[in-house]
């Protein structure tokens, strides 16, 4: 029995929770799972608090992540994995002043995820258990083939006006290898990172943080910084937004598909599972897409955490549900539904803060410099990063910031870089950790 | 049909086989099922030839654009007009490569060409911006009318009757051949002209087939009957979908290369550019691997006989889905299909999915 | 007029980045201009900035490399290991103080999870299917007393922590013996100093003197009982040692005791040797 206390505790750790994340998240750069890490090293010295507690609190900032990170994805264009793709419409609309159009639907896409991930997770939780116990048997060839596609699907986008035909194929194949060449150095690296210990043991549970940080974020932070000044012309605070029927449909059923995806499957992040959605549903036009980009992003953050309050089951996706399960395992309904309330209030209540923190940058951005915002966000990147992992997290820093410079530079996709994870977890289900593991030398 | 599709169809296909399926719950015999994602990469094998290696390599013999300032479109409908009437003159196929125009933000400079066959002339027109999601900008044509119109002197058949746009990404290419006294233009020649064959089908899942045996014996492992069919009509299965697939749309493909030189026309039975019909395919598809998945393992893990599964996963959700569509969305235009539209939308479509 | 205007207007251009300085027309980030061909004011930077890139990647990942070697699983006393260390990849070194196999009947999964002590505390160690049987295969069977080294992954779940073993190269087992004796022996020293002598390793030999019905035990000249734990026997089913009284035997195990009764416990099935069957060589 949940004591009603519990309950209102949890509800209000959600909203301190919601707008702590929300603020945070406009740090450039900074990813929720870097600010998690420090609330785990916290609680662990204030063991009494009730992990439920601890429970709503992280879900509650991965809601304000989600949405304060729009704000910053969009202003600052600097995504994460999960927002890859947001970047290019997103930079398009922020030239023509239509700034606050791409943050507002991609904010209200998070909140209407959030409500899509508590009503699947609620009513459609046996379902879901069966699906997950059906696929995770198949995760190996899942993730191979979401890769490959990944992989194959790409564009080059090379406008092949080179004066010889092998000329025009070469330039394109460049684009496509290095596509190949990003997949294979990350690769390396998640190797490196899951089979060996590369940072302080006692701060194994944040040891992907670092890479995460430097194949996603910080590449663009750099260009931002060397890039020519870019004058951000004034955004328009308009008074209403398009989005017609057709296009939430298709954005919601995009979001829909891309972060279950990414719920479901281990490893595969709401990226990967946006690039099939978007295919799936012959997605096209902006709106459509950034709302759809806010739905995955929701559903994938917080519908894994769900995932885990299923009772009787323990399913485990994202690195929230495993910080969780640091502290407790929850077997009841009651938490769950204490917790997809929390989910619901908060997202209610960060939708606020976010109309509120939206229309603020709209209304200055322009007179911001932009590489005073990225230079910021070097540093509290690299002080997070060295505070939480040591000079070892730095390295790991620096050389996946070398592997997100290169989609930059040759025009791949960044999603390639997912592979830091995805290529050992393949890896460790094929049964080969040992022989990749004598291969690089780590046995 | 989108990439999504095609590739989703190659996976399909090889789930059928439980040897494959069955082999991820084997340690021994996991990366057996890679052979899923196999399926999955020959099925997507044709497009990838194609726009990834055929359009590159084939030869031009004029580029024309209608320049970046310029915006002329005399120099694309001069240019035009004159390949056509040299190919009639020298009685050897030209091939044109019509450039697109980037601008800035992701937005390209539209120009069409309009074939008027009766009157043998051929019109160009720029026209105005468009996004690489293929959103018209309104009001971003030219201030004034750029059109030009010049006369061939051969009688021309072309099977569109419609505006043959230049947009997004890679421009089309045309091949105007001289058969009898008439000039042929074929669209987009290089597509689907030897990639969409049964016959490679064949020939790859043959070639994988060896090559997987022969790799095997190598490590002392003969390769039994049923596990070197089954590696071939996967692979065979994965192009084989995706040619019958396009098939059944309107622009067809040369199913018998090289015993056959040209493109079978489709069947038309279904508007593959459209969403609804890709979403819906895909999402078959996805429910039918999910079945070999669940009929395929120890014990099933959703308690359903295979009826109850069908209409479970596909029957009832797909309803609503399409039930939703009809009630909801906005109404279309109605415009009736057009078999020239449809082709051109059909090739369009594919490179604009990207 | 004309011309110039347009000139001024190509000029213009030319300063705006992404623009060809040349023909004016937007290019992007490509190397050159697709129009007129020639190179982008931005075009050697790229190529650089490509360059460095790929260089700074591989050199990043020979450096990566070296240093992961250093000290892959670095070694960690037990009693540090906590939460924070959840998926960390860690080596542990101590005594095996309890052991535990689940296998269902039809043996479609198994899990051993052993308990390793040091001086600073204890954590379970488990190995699922595969490495299980190939821990049983190569003879490499954990036992009570053992002195091991393990490398494995630290896993949390809620109050539950333990590590991962995922490879049976990454147990190394040391069953050092620490006395050889024959049975008659063995039982007068531990008669005198019966907790000198728990968890000690002992090779004996003896005659056996009783041989229980369902094979789980038998007694050595009467004074040694050498009993099976069932690990032992889960570990290795299909394997039996039929020993009949009147064979004389060499057994390396555990010395424990069990209400009274001086015991020996193997480690594994093939720590039983025959030496002669009833006196008979």
């Amino acid at each position: 029995m949940i004591e009603f206390g519990l309950v209102i505790t949890c509800v209000f750790f959600g909203l301190c929770g919601v707008s702590l994340a929300t603020i945070f998240s406009l740090i450039p750069g900074l990813h929720i799972y870097s600010i998690l890490g420090f609330v785990v090293l916290f609680w662990l010295e204030n063991v009494f608090l009730n992990p439920l507690i601890f429970a709503a609190f992280t879900v509650s900032m991965l809601i304000g992540y989600c949405l304060g990170s729009s704000i910053s994805a969009v202003y600052f264009q600097t995504p994460d994995d999960s927002s890859v793709f947001l970047v290019f419409p997103s930079q398009k609309y922020l030239d023509e002043g239509r700034g606050y159009e791409a943050v507002y639907l991609t904010g209200l896409g998070a909140v209407v995820g959030a409500f899509i991930a508590c009503m699947l997770i609620i009513f459609a939780g046996a379902f879901l258990t069966m699906l997950v116990d059906l696929l995770v048997v198949h995760s190996f060839w899942i993730i191979a083939t979401a890769m490959l596609f990944v992989w194959m699907s790409e564009w080059p986008k090379d406008p092949a006006r080179q004066k010889t035909r092998l000329g025009k194929l070469g330039a394109a194949w460049v684009q496509l290898s290095m596509g190949l060449f990003v997949i294979v150095a990350a690769g390396i690296l998640g190797i490196y990172l899951f089979f060996s210990q590369l940072v302080p043991p006692e701060r194994s549970f944040q040891g992907l943080a670092a890479a995460f940080v430097g194949l996603f974020a910080f590449p663009s932070l750099i260009q931002n910084l060397f890039s020519a000044k870019k004058d951000i012309p004034k955004q328009n605070l308009g008074e209403s937004i398009e989005l017609n029927r057709g296009e939430f449909a298709q954005g919601t059923a995009a979001g829909v598909i891309g972060g279950s995806i990414g719920m479901l499957i281990p490893s595969l992040t709401a990226g990967v599972g946006n690039t099939f959605a978007r295919h799936a549903v012959a997605q096209s036009g902006d709106r459509s897409f950034m709302f759809s980009q806010g739905v995955s992003r929701s559903i994938y953050y917080i519908g894994a955490v769900l995932l885990l309050f299923i009772p009787g089951v323990l399913i485990r996706r994202g690195g929230a549900s495993l910080f969780i399960t640091m502290f407790y395992i929850p077997e009841t309904q009651g938490e769950l539904l204490v917790i997809a309330s929390t989910v619901l209030i908060s997202a209610v209540f960060g939708w606020f803060i976010f109309n509120l923190l939206a229309k603020l940058f709209t209304k200055t951005i322009h007179r911001i410099n932009t590489r005073y915002i990225a230079i910021f966000g070097i540093i509290v990147m690299l002080s997070l990063t060295y505070w939480m992992l040591g000079p070892a997290g730095l390295f790991i820093l620096a050389i996946g910031t070398a592997i997100g410079f290169i989609p930059l530079v040759f025009n791949t996709r960044r999603i390639h870089c997912i592979a830091v994870i995805t290529i050992p977890i393949m890896i460790s289900m094929a049964g080969l950790t040992f022989v990749f593991s004598q291969f690089f030398g780590i046995a | 049909m989108k990439g999504l599709t095609h590739f989703m169809t190659g996976v399909c296909v090889a789930t059928f086989f439980p040897l494959v399926v069955k082999a991820a719950y084997d340690p021994n015999l996991i990366l057996l099922t890679l052979l899923i994602p196999i399926g999955g990469l020959f099925g997507y094998l044709p497009d990838f030839l194609d726009f990834k290696f055929s359009r590159y390599l084939e030869r031009a013999d004029y580029t024309i654009n209608p320049g970046y300032h310029e915006l002329d479109p005399w120099r694309v409908a001069n240019v035009v007009a004159k390949c056509i009437n040299e190919a009639y003159s020298s009685q050897k196929p030209i091939n044109i490569k019509l450039e697109t125009i980037r601008m800035p933000k992701s937005m390209w400079r539209r120009y069409s060409i309009l074939f008027r066959l009766k009157e043998r002339e051929v019109q160009v027109k720029i026209g105005p911006l468009i996004s690489t999601g293929l959103e018209i900008l309104y009001g971003s044509e030219p201030e004034e009318e750029k059109i030009a119109v010049v006369k061939y002197k051969p009688n021309l058949y072309y099977s569109y009757e419609d505006v043959t746009n230049v947009d997004i990404w890679d421009g089309p290419t045309f091949q105007f051949r001289r058969d009898g006294d008439t000039i042929h233009a074929d669209f987009i020649q290089w597509h689907r002209r030897w990639s969409h064959s049964l016959t490679l089908g064949i020939l790859f899942g043959l070639l994988v087939g060896l090559a997987a045996g022969f790799l095997y014996y190598m490590n002392d492992v003969m390769l039994s009957d049923v596990e070197m069919l089954t590696i071939m009509f996967i692979i065979i299965g994965g192009i084989w979908g995706h040619v019958i697939v396009d098939q059944l749309g309107w622009l067809g493909s040369n199913l018998w290369w090289p015993i056959t030189g040209k493109r079978k026309t489709g069947m038309g039975l279904t508007r593959s550019m459209d969403a609804m019909a890709n979403f819906v395919t895909t999402f078959i598809l996805t429910a039918l691997i999910l079945w070999n998945l669940n009929r395929f393992a120890p014990t099933r893990i959703f308690p359903w006989n295979d009826l109850e599964f069908i209409v479970m996963l596909i029957v009832f959700p797909l309803s609503i889905i399409i039930a939703g569509k009809y009630l909801f969305a906005e109404k279309g235009s109605g415009e009736k299909s057009v078999r020239d539209r449809e082709e051109m939308d059909e090739v369009s479509m594919e490179i604009a999915e990207f | 007029m004309k011309k110039q205007a347009k000139s001024t207007s190509v000029q213009k251009k030319e300063t705006r980045p992404g623009y060809c300085p040349k023909c004016g027309a937007y290019v992007g980030a490509f190397y050159s201009c697709s129009w007129c061909h020639s190179k982008m004011p931005h075009g050697t930077r790229l190529r650089i900035t490509q360059f460095a890139s790929i260089i700074a990647v591989i050199a990043g990942l020979i450096s990566l490399s070296l240093y992961a070697r250093i000290d892959p699983a670095p070694h960690v006393n037990i009693g540090d290991i906590n939460q924070t260390y959840s998926n960390g990849t860690v080596t542990i070194k101590g005594e095996i103080v309890n052991i535990d196999y689940i296998v269902p009947s039809d043996e479609s999964w198994k899990i051993l999870i052993f308990t390793v002590e040091d001086k600073t505390g204890s954590i379970d160690v488990k190995a699922y299917t595969e490495t299980t049987d190939e821990l049983i295969e190569e003879r490499n069977t954990p036992a009570l007393g053992d002195d091991c080294t393990v490398r494995g992954s630290v896993f949390v779940r809620g109050d539950e922590l333990y590590i991962l073993l995922e490879s049976t190269e990454y147990l190394t087992i040391k069953r050092p013996i620490d006395f050889t004796l024959n049975s008659t022996d063995l039982y007068a020293l531990y008669e005198n100093n019966t907790s000198d002598y728990i968890g000690k390793r002992v090779k004996v030999n003896g005659t056996v003197s009783w041989v229980d019905t369902d094979n789980s035990y038998f007694d050595l000249d009467n004074v040694v009982r050498i009993f099976y734990p069932e690990y032992v026997r889960k570990f290795s089913p299909n394997v039996i040692i039929s020993v009949i009284v009147g064979d004389i035997v060499e057994v390396i195990g555990l010395i424990d005791e069990y209400y009274g009764t001086l015991e020996v416990l193997p480690g594994s099935m093939h720590d039983v040797e025959i030496i002669s069957h009833g006196g008979v060589v």
